[in-house]
């Protein structure tokens, strides 16, 4: 079902930590370059996840007893809004801290929760997702990495792709199969935490078309996952997946991945005397309208709700914003030849350009999550 | 979540505003039954303040209503109403639907105003004449129809500039444009539900057309568009003061109202296209819609000039405008 999202606001003890936030964010910002800070949440800095962690601001999801901060959905929603805003080298903790930190508190079992959840909170333990494969992009349950039941544990073949992060990361959590067939669809899948030193695995860096290897392949040969690693029941990991994904669509990233760009752009119309105001405005005000939507969907995520289709439905108009952004700057920035717009941010508009295709296949393709919309309208 | 102000308000729409009486008004008829029951459930006091005898309420609160009255397509300027009477020293000294004209007034021979939106049914009009802004009583005025089949728009014209009560200085065209877009994303709600309904209903190579990967795109599109659309409006309601939200209101809702009509008639075939069909009440709203009181261009570009204007950062300028917002209480 497709539900109301009703205008909402961020309570305002969460919008205490804005400034604090900002003012780090920009110091931490100020030797990089418009395209290096446009990398968003692909720049890798092990350094700076350390100092997010040591002003307490990760794990805000995660209960105080695992060393996290309680403090909730809006409190990230803050943080990670000023980070991205400023282009700050969010990689390295992101996935964990996103969604494997709170995927690990709500499926995981307890001595799971005291083994992985104090890492992740510190900045010390990076994750990574393991759902893709070979064959199976957006047909995610066709998986067909297997793990055999063995003594003690679990014994995995099979291959990951697309992994962001994996040569950086301390644990991968994977889909695969660990029983029935291919055929069985939806059952028979659990999800593994794996300790990427242990044996049997290898890791291939991918490059993209900008020159960044952040994705990788990850290949698994008689992999021995101890018992302890299996989140959950076996069989339970669709269900995982499915919670995960709607963290991972839901939050203000979906919107700003070209923030930056919009940033570096603006600076430079001000110092214009043929300004475009009409194609700023309108950026403008999609950012405004897409902000309130992120605001709404977070809203009834920290109501204990789980907006998973109007997630899906913002996150598609986000990817649309954002992609259509450094089109539109590329077009501006060339309007009249005999003005050169700044190198750097030439370079900027020309690297959003070339990996925004990306924004609308990570996490879900755009055809995938209409088709999630359809079925929230009734139509499927 | 239930709000006794939607319900009154979807109350009164249906029993009183069904398609006929949209036709019938359009063709000409008398909209004064109509008004009626509007004023009598209270809408057209809804913001004048508790201390002159009104209900105090806040635009935020009144978006409900407005988009009711856009699903509707309530023909006549109820918004426009609302927003005037609630600065009107004698409120009760001006009955009737209250217009308010988007263009320059023209004192060569009278008093002319072009094209205003509602004129054909309105017993009053704001406008701006040698500078200040003022509402004037149609009761003397030559009405002439001067849009499209079905419009509501007509020229005004006096031959003697009628006796005119001053308004407080605010830029009244603003205040069209923002009730405007409220009622277009109400409109595109409605039209929202309807296309997924014959969607369903609609039967061809054997299987309802929504059935079709191609089709479900097209309305997942839509329902994007309406929700952004919605909230659009939703967050000019809640800074009426802002013309900053106000553009982002207006610009951002005919964007949506550009792509969600089109697709609502692709859907629905050849029969969206006749006048028997309710869809054309919904989608005439919008085309109208989108061009009063400034496009999307032209709102876009008064929003760039302002954010150009000051030094700062594109996310700082929305998290300001958005921090002032008054939500909606819930009633
Ligand atoms: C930068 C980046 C980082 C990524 N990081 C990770 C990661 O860390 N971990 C991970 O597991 N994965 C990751 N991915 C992979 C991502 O999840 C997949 O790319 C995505 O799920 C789509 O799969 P695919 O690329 O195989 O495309 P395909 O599924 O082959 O799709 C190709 C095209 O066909 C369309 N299509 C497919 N099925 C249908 C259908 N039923 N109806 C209509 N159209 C359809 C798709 O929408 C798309 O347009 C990453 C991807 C990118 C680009």
């Amino acid at each position: 079902m497709l539900h109301e999202l009703p205008l909402s606001a961020i309570p305002a003890g969460d919008e205490a930590v804005r400034a604090e936030v900002r003012a780090f964010a920009l110091a931490e910002t100020a030797g990089m370059t418009p395209a290096q800070k446009a990398r968003s949440w692909m720049g890798f800095s092990a350094d700076f996840s350390r100092k997010m962690a040591e002003r307490g601001w990760l794990g805000l999801s995660i209960r105080k007893e695992y060393g996290g901060q309680e403090a909730g959905f809006f409190r990230r929603f803050v943080i990670v809004e000023e980070l991205l805003a400023a282009g700050a080298p969010v990689s390295a903790h992101w996935i964990a801290d996103r969604q494997s930190g709170p995927l690990i508190q709500r499926f995981g079992s307890e001595e799971q929760k005291q083994r992985y959840l104090p890492g992740i909170c510190a900045g010390q333990s990076f994750f990574c997702i393991g759902m893709s494969e070979p064959n199976s992009g957006s047909d995610l349950a066709s998986v067909r990495s297997r793990a055999e039941k063995v003594d003690g544990g679990w014994k995995l073949n099979g291959q990951k792709i697309w992994t962001t992060n994996a040569p950086r990361s301390h644990y991968m959590i994977a889909l695969v199969r660990t029983s029935g067939k291919a055929e069985d669809r939806h059952k028979g899948l659990s999800q593994f935490v794996i300790d990427l030193k242990s044996p049997g695995i290898s890791v291939r860096e991918i490059r993209d078309l900008a020159g960044d290897a952040h994705f990788s392949e990850v290949f698994f040969e008689d992999v021995f996952l101890p018992d302890d690693t299996l989140i959950g029941d076996e069989g339970s990991g669709w269900a995982q997946v499915t919670a995960e994904l709607a963290f991972e669509r839901s939050g203000p990233e979906r919107i700003l991945s070209s923030i930056v760009l919009l940033q570096g752009w603006l600076d430079w119309l001000r110092g214009q005397p043929a300004a475009n105001p009409a194609g700023v405005g309108r950026m403008m005000a999609h950012l405004a309208v897409l902000r309130e939507l992120t605001v709404a969907v977070t809203a009834r995520l920290a109501a204990g709700e789980s907006p998973a289709v109007e997630a899906a439905l913002v996150k598609d108009l986000g990817t649309t914003f954002e992609q259509e952004l450094p089109s539109q700057v590329l077009d501006a920035l060339a309007a009249d030849p005999a003005v050169e717009p700044p190198a750097d941010l030439l370079a900027a508009a020309a690297y959003v350009a070339q990996v925004s295709p990306s924004y609308s296949l990570r996490g879900g393709t755009r055809e995938i999550l209409r088709g999630m919309i359809a079925r929230g309208l009734g139509l499927r | 979540m239930s709000n006794m102000l939607e319900d009154s308000a979807k109350q009164v729409f249906a029993a009183h505003c069904g398609g006929d009486v949209v036709r019938a008004i359009e063709a000409g008829g008398d909209a004064s039954a109509l008004w009626l029951a509007i004023s009598e459930a209270g809408f057209a006091d809804a913001l004048i303040p508790e201390a002159q005898g009104g209900t105090g309420l806040h635009p935020s609160d009144l978006g409900v209503v407005l988009l009711q009255a856009g699903a509707a397509a309530v023909p006549l300027p109820l918004g426009q109403t609302m927003m005037v009477r609630a600065v009107l020293s004698e409120p009760d000294t001006v009955a009737g639907p209250i217009a308010i004209a988007a263009g320059a007034a023209q004192t060569t021979a009278g008093l002319t105003l072009r094209n205003v939106p509602y004129g054909r049914v309105a017993d009053w009009v704001v406008a701006q004449v040698s500078g200040a802004w003022c509402l004037l009583p149609c009761a003397d005025a030559t009405v002439t129809p001067s849009a499209v089949h079905g419009s509501l728009a007509a020229d005004l014209q006096w031959s003697e500039l009628p006796a005119a009560t001053a308004l407080p200085d605010r830029d009244w065209r603003a205040v069209g444009a923002l009730v405007t877009a409220a009622t277009m994303a109400g409109a595109m709600q409605h039209l929202l539900a309807q296309t997924v309904a014959y969607a369903g209903d609609r039967i061809q190579f054997g299987k309802p057309i929504g059935k079709q990967q191609a089709i479900q795109q097209q309305l997942s599109v839509m329902a994007e568009q309406c929700y952004a659309a919605r909230m659009a409006a939703q967050l000019g309601l809640s800074l009426p003061d802002s013309r900053d939200a106000t553009a982002v209101a207006k610009s951002r809702v005919g964007e949506a109202a550009a792509q969600v009509g089109p697709i609502a008639h692709a859907v629905h075939g050849a029969i969206g296209i006749t006048e028997e069909y309710d869809l054309q009440l919904l989608t005439r709203h919008l085309i109208e819609g989108r061009a009063a009181y400034g496009g999307e261009t032209y709102w876009a570009a008064e929003l760039g000039r302002s954010v150009l204007a000051t030094d700062k950062a594109p996310l700082a300028f929305v998290q300001d405008m958005s921090a002032g917002k008054r939500l909606p209480e819930a009633l």
